[in-house]
């Protein structure tokens, strides 16, 4: 279970940056379709996070979202 | 009739996997990352995780020093101290570990008696604390042990009562974790120090007053292996797994896939052609991925598409597809990459 704050209190804030959502690529290298994940830096490594809610990343996306110091643009 | 005894619940009637840890003798390092910061926090050996932020600088590292009997462990060593600690300094290694490994903990509405082992060596003599934090019921405990003589390895044995405050989740999220703290503000030392006794999760009660700074000098360092919690009141030998068993289930949080193998596709028609990509372990959750292409690839790949022309879709607990993208036609195309898969806690 994750606690909101947590990693504040007792962890570095992950530093999270150029977020945008991912998605498929149509015939004409257009996305397409449904988000499928989450584009991201995170400690300075490009990922992708999963839309999963049990995953320790995504949820520490949320929570910044939630708090308002991240952002997540459109898939491009 | 005859009678059979059976044992009362402890450490005595549990023959095999009695250590509810993972990698406690810290055997696994899959990461092989060089790690020194003061103002961050990762995992060094597999499941072992490390925080620091404003007490010095110190470099983690899997090292050969160990007590008679282990093959590894992970040292800490100071490379920039800070003798005079910010409110909200702190310097721990932490391990995480998700309700389900941990049923066995579970009374009727709490949890039983149990203890931590464990080895340490330590230039730096003093107070050193162990705290528990039950995440599920926001409970918390902790307990010191002294290092007296210094680069001395010492096997250290803290037994933790039981609590009535609800028990432990059966799910694949976090439950429970045990911290190591060699240093730490007040933030965490200016409230009434738990001392064994469970109470609420208030981070002012966590940590000794009299715990060392572990970084205040940079000839200080302090070793751990050999860790190792069990249900019952007493230690028992450390259980050794063999690395295989200990990959296994560190692979459930982390693993790294095609290693530098090439991946080839053929594309018939569309802007890309996939394969599946399992996983050698089923995973704890879908994991985050990171993709690391090589430098050559074969064929008209599109380095400018996903991440330099491949991307990894479709990701699930068992594995992805892996989409290698073309400007191309009936063409077949390959490159050479590497995927590391994080599903930890």
């Amino acid at each position: 279970m994750y606690c909101n704050g947590e990693r504040r209190i007792i962890g570095v804030i992950m530093e999270i940056t150029n977020a945008r959502y991912q998605k498929m690529y149509d015939e004409n290298m257009e996305v397409v379709g449904d988000n499928i994940g989450i584009r991201a830096d995170i400690d300075g490594q490009s990922v992708i996070v999963p839309l999963d809610t049990d995953n320790s990343d995504y949820q520490e996306i949320m929570r910044q979202v939630a708090e308002g110091t991240l952002t997540i643009a459109d898939a491009d | 009739m005859s009678l059979i005894k059976v044992k009362i619940r402890g450490t005595d009637n549990v023959s095999s996997r009695k250590n509810l840890l993972v990698n406690g003798g810290m055997l696994v390092d899959q990461r092989n990352a060089t790690m020194q910061f003061n103002a961050s926090s990762n995992y060094r050996c597999d499941r072992w995780y490390q925080g620091v932020s404003g007490g010095g600088t110190f470099q983690f590292t899997h090292s050969d020093d160990t007590p008679a009997g282990f093959g590894k462990s992970i040292k800490i060593q100071c490379t920039t101290a800070d003798t005079s600690l910010d409110v909200g300094a702190y310097g721990y290694i932490m391990h995480k570990l998700e309700g389900n490994a941990l049923q066995s903990m579970n009374s009727t509405n709490g949890i039983v008696e149990h203890t931590i082992s464990f080895y340490a060596k330590a230039s730096k003599t003093g107070v050193y604390t162990v705290n528990l934090r039950d995440e599920d019921n926001a409970q918390g405990n902790s307990k010191t042990f002294t290092i007296s003589a210094a680069n001395t390895w010492e096997r250290y044995v803290l037994t933790f009562p039981a609590h009535s405050s609800g028990t432990l989740d059966n799910d694949n999220l976090s439950s429970y974790r045990l911290y190591w703290w060699f240093a730490s503000g007040t933030n965490q030392t200016s409230g009434t120090f738990y001392n064994g006794t469970w109470g609420a999760h208030s981070n002012p009660n966590r940590v000794s007053s009299s715990n060392v700074n572990l970084g205040d000098n940079t000839s200080n360092n302090f070793l751990i292996t050999g860790v190792q919690m069990e249900v019952g009141n007493s230690a028992s030998d450390f259980e050794h797994r063999s690395y295989g068993e200990e990959l296994v289930d560190c692979q459930r949080y982390y693993q790294k896939v095609l290693n530098s193998n090439r991946i080839d596709v053929f594309r018939k028609s569309g802007t890309s052609a996939a394969q599946y990509i399992p996983y050698i372990q089923e995973m704890r959750a879908t994991p985050t991925l990171a993709l690391t292409r090589n430098s050559t690839v074969y064929g008209p790949v599109n380095t400018g598409a996903g991440s330099s022309g491949l991307d990894p879709t479709e990701n699930r607990v068992n594995g992805f597809s892996l989409y290698v993208y073309t400007s191309g036609t009936d063409v077949q195309v390959g490159a050479e990459c590497t995927v590391t898969a994080n599903a930890e806690l």
